[in-house]
């Protein structure tokens, strides 16, 4: 009963948690919902307009163009969802490291910081997965790696004002454990914001990652992921426009939700919205 | 209150940067009107000095030059197709061998000496006279810096005698005219500075002069005041690098380009209605084909066999690319005459033969992951690196990464630029690596056979060899006689195709698309020959 008065009152968070939640079971349920194997390649319909037997069309290689982007949320939605996890406990608990122990600790891992972000992200992004090889991970350290430094800064803002807290200074001087005032004390009075951060950053990240599979340093062919198909569909766009039109759609729409539910839950945890 | 006011905030912040978006359109479009307005002034003082013509235009190029410097990997193609670098001889659109820095060449009685007689008048676009003894100096310059050059001939020694050059061989070489109309050996001026070629463009006698060179970006030339052959109708042409197929299809029809190469079958849509282009076609004498390293899992025949065996050439080229290119099985395509149809291919598409094959060879899925093991159990993953700048190289790599994936065999695919694929030719890390190259360019294909599958060949980094191919190939220097050349060539790639050595894709039909502001523009066989002083603005 709690859950549902809870959903009542928050509307708009439902809606795209529902979203959301259909998004990942199309990802989890692909094999069921697609319509054909993603990588079934019947060169004989190159380039099939949308139509009765291809809902959406085929691809150069006659593809099925609806299996592949169905079949693209699994890639997508898992590799955004690991990236979110990598960045947010790397670069919290680097924050909090360099916040509550301050001195040196804080100047190194801050400066690494500053070296971060003292490039454009995606530039490096592209350098660094260049420097590794072409692949999905590697996309994805590539873009954890310009991304943490959001986290720790964060976190480290936040740690040094609660370490001003009366409660945190009785916690010293009673003698608890630093590990214990961090666990205690410090985390769940910033992880809020911190999960909030990391909702809202989903769709973010979902661009980026696109955006590198895109420029072909991330997903590698024959591998069904939206910015790949729309990279792989640019050479046709005047002749089966459906191969950039699809997989577009797709990540319009996954990164509209995601960033919504983002939204909402920032509004539902934010304390200052209260 | 509060919310008022952060409504403020965000009203005024996307404001503000709506104006510095549209602040950001502005300006750039104010430079754009003052760069025209300067090339139009200088196209006008262009026009008092010489009188009525000039002009300029862009050409949309893909390039893989990191520098100009002639002797360095292909680059001296480049240095020929941006109309900076010439031959003594050259080849016409029918691909003839046809004089250009030499007048005429004769060979002596003994096949040993080949006697060229250099043009006179020719100058240098620095003002310096091109003497025989400076073209003499320039193919030393080339034998002496590029090890490519001793594949196409040895000359046992270049002596000049009055307007002639005298080169002579200790073998007879029955293709070296042709090997000079090779663009590795254009004549350079020796006496400027030959270290400032690589950056700022060689010191050479074609229509035009490198003015700058930015390798990933464009290239400017402009007139050679000094030309030999005529008036050079244009002032200055810059050749864009556009890499990217569709960037440069749309450069084309933005005008931003008026002259674009290298387009395909799947950009004949966008200019076959308008009328203000010109399309041309040309069965081509490009072959694209697939090395397959043999010092790797590929040293085994049969997997070699099953590869090709599991490839519907047929339905890549006629369907995937719309028949943009002809079907390949052999080194040589049938546009030379060479035998194409009497050869006989034991490895013709035949999906369950390769199957088969595979099977017997002791191929077999043992981890259940769809795809098969070496007989010793180990994972297969045939590394298959393609380059960019080709787009139907793309589709080829993927319909036989699909075709092979039926077989069991799992490929992975490395895009990497050209120079990359360069290295990694040189260095032998590939199972596959795409290759399109011209088949005949010294208008025969000896050269071209021996470059890719003589046994020491520097370029054969696969590790073929054949005793067999090499004799025959050893036998082709020297023989003059046409039918005997036929019958080697033909016999040459026999071997070749019965050993599986590589995987002949496809002979592809190049377009060249042009806007009708200029005339002149032609194809040639070798696509030596872009940029000419045929090319200038229709009235």
């Amino acid at each position: 009963m709690k859950v549902l008065r809870f959903l009542k009152n928050n509307k708009q968070f439902t809606v795209f948690l529902l979203l959301a939640l259909a998004i990942a079971a199309i990802a989890v349920f692909a094999p069921w919902i697609a319509p054909r194997d993603p990588y079934d390649a019947v060169m004989s319909d190159s380039l099939k307009e949308p139509g009765s037997t291809y809902v959406w069309g085929t691809d150069k290689l006659g593809r099925d163009v609806l299996s592949r982007v169905i079949y693209g949320t699994r890639s997508s939605l898992t590799m955004t969802l690991c990236l979110v996890a990598v960045i947010f406990v790397v670069g919290t608990a680097l924050g909090i490291l360099a916040g509550y122990f301050g001195g040196a600790v804080d100047a190194v891992i801050m400066r690494i910081a500053d070296m971060m972000i003292s490039f454009p992200g995606l530039v490096l992004a592209i350098a660094i997965a260049g420097l590794l090889g072409p692949n999905m991970v590697n996309a994805v350290i590539a873009i954890s790696a310009v991304s943490w430094t959001k986290y720790a800064r964060l976190a480290r803002s936040m740690v040094l004002k609660i370490k001003q807290n009366l409660y945190i200074e009785a916690a010293v001087v009673t003698g608890t454990k630093r590990g214990s005032i961090i666990m205690k004390y410090v985390i769940p009075n910033m992880i809020t914001t911190m999960v909030v951060t990391a909702a809202t950053d989903i769709g973010t990240m979902m661009l980026e990652l696109a955006s590198l599979s895109f420029l072909g340093f991330g997903a590698q062919a024959p591998t069904p992921e939206w910015g790949l198909m729309l990279n792989e569909g640019r050479t046709y766009i005047s002749k089966a426009p459906w191969l950039m039109i699809y997989p577009g759609i797709a990540i319009v729409v996954v990164v509209v939700v995601f960033n919504m539910l983002g939204d909402s839950i920032r509004d539902i945890l934010d304390p200052k919205q209260e | 209150m509060d919310q008022f006011y952060r409504k403020i905030m965000c009203a005024l912040l996307a404001g503000s940067l709506a104006a510095g978006l549209l602040a950001g359109c502005g300006k750039s479009a104010g430079e754009k009107a003052d760069t025209e307005d300067t090339a139009a002034s200088g196209e006008n003082s262009a026009l008092d000095k010489t009188g009525g013509d000039g002009g300029e235009i862009t050409i949309g190029v893909t390039s893989f030059a990191d520098t100009l410097e002639p002797t360095e990997q292909y680059f001296s193609w480049v240095v020929s197709r941006y109309g900076v670098g010439e031959t003594l001889v050259r080849f016409d659109e029918n691909g003839e061998i046809v004089p250009c820095l030499a007048e005429s060449w004769k060979i002596s009685e003994d096949q040993l000496t080949w006697t060229f007689k250099i043009r006179e008048g020719v100058k240098f676009s620095n003002g310096d006279d091109m003497t025989p003894e400076l073209v003499k100096a320039s193919l030393e310059r080339t034998f002496e810096l590029s090890d490519r050059a001793v594949s196409f001939f040895e000359p046992a020694s270049m002596e000049v005698d009055g307007q002639n050059l005298l080169i002579k061989t200790k073998e007879p070489v029955a293709i070296l005219p042709g090997s000079l109309a090779d663009p590795l050996f254009l004549i350079v001026d020796t006496q400027a500075d030959t270290d400032a070629f690589a950056m700022e463009g060689p010191i050479c006698t074609g229509p035009y002069a490198v003015e700058s060179f930015s390798p990933t970006d464009s290239c400017v030339v402009v007139r050679n005041e000094y030309y030999w052959d005529g008036e050079v109708p244009l002032d200055k042409v810059t050749l864009k690098c556009i890499d990217d197929q569709t960037t440069r299809s749309m450069a084309l029809q933005t005008d931003e380009v008026q002259i674009a190469y290298n387009l395909k079958t799947e950009n004949l849509a966008d200019f076959e209605d308008s009328g203000e282009y010109n399309i041309q076609q040309l069965e081509s004498l490009r072959s694209t084909y697939a090395f397959m390293n043999q010092n790797g899992v590929l040293g085994d025949k049969a997997l070699r066999q099953a590869v090709i065996r599991g490839l519907d050439k047929e339905t890549y080229c006629d369907t995937l690319l719309e028949g943009g290119a002809t079907a390949g099985k052999a080194p040589v395509p049938p546009t030379l005459d060479f035998g194409f149809d009497e050869l006989k291919d034991e490895n013709a598409y035949d999906p369950d033969g390769a199957k088969a094959l595979l099977e017997e060879a002791g191929y077999k899925d043992t981890d259940g992951d769809g795809f098969v093991e070496t007989p010793s159990g180990e994972k297969l993953e045939l590394n298959f690196v393609i380059y960019t700048s080709r787009e139907e190289l793309n589709v080829y790599a993927q319909a036989a990464q699909a075709s092979l994936k039926d077989m069991g065999i799992n490929v992975k695919l490395n895009t990497v630029s050209y120079e990359t694929l360069l290295d990694m030719r040189d260095s032998g890390e590939f199972d596959m690596l795409i290759w399109n190259v011209l088949v005949a360019n010294t208008g025969d294909p000896e050269k071209y056979l021996r470059e890719n599958w003589y046994s020491t060949s520097s370029s054969n980094q696969m590790g073929y060899s054949n005793p067999q191919v090499d004799e025959l190939l050893d036998q082709l220097v020297t023989e003059f006689n046409e039918d005997t050349r036929k019958n080697l060539i033909m016999q040459i790639q026999q071997l070749i195709m019965d050993d599986a050595a590589t995987v002949f894709f496809g002979y592809e039909t190049t377009y060249l698309f042009s806007s009708k502001s200029v005339t002149g523009v032609k194809m040639y066989p070798m696509d030596y020959y872009w940029l000419t002083k045929d090319i200038s603005l229709a009235e």
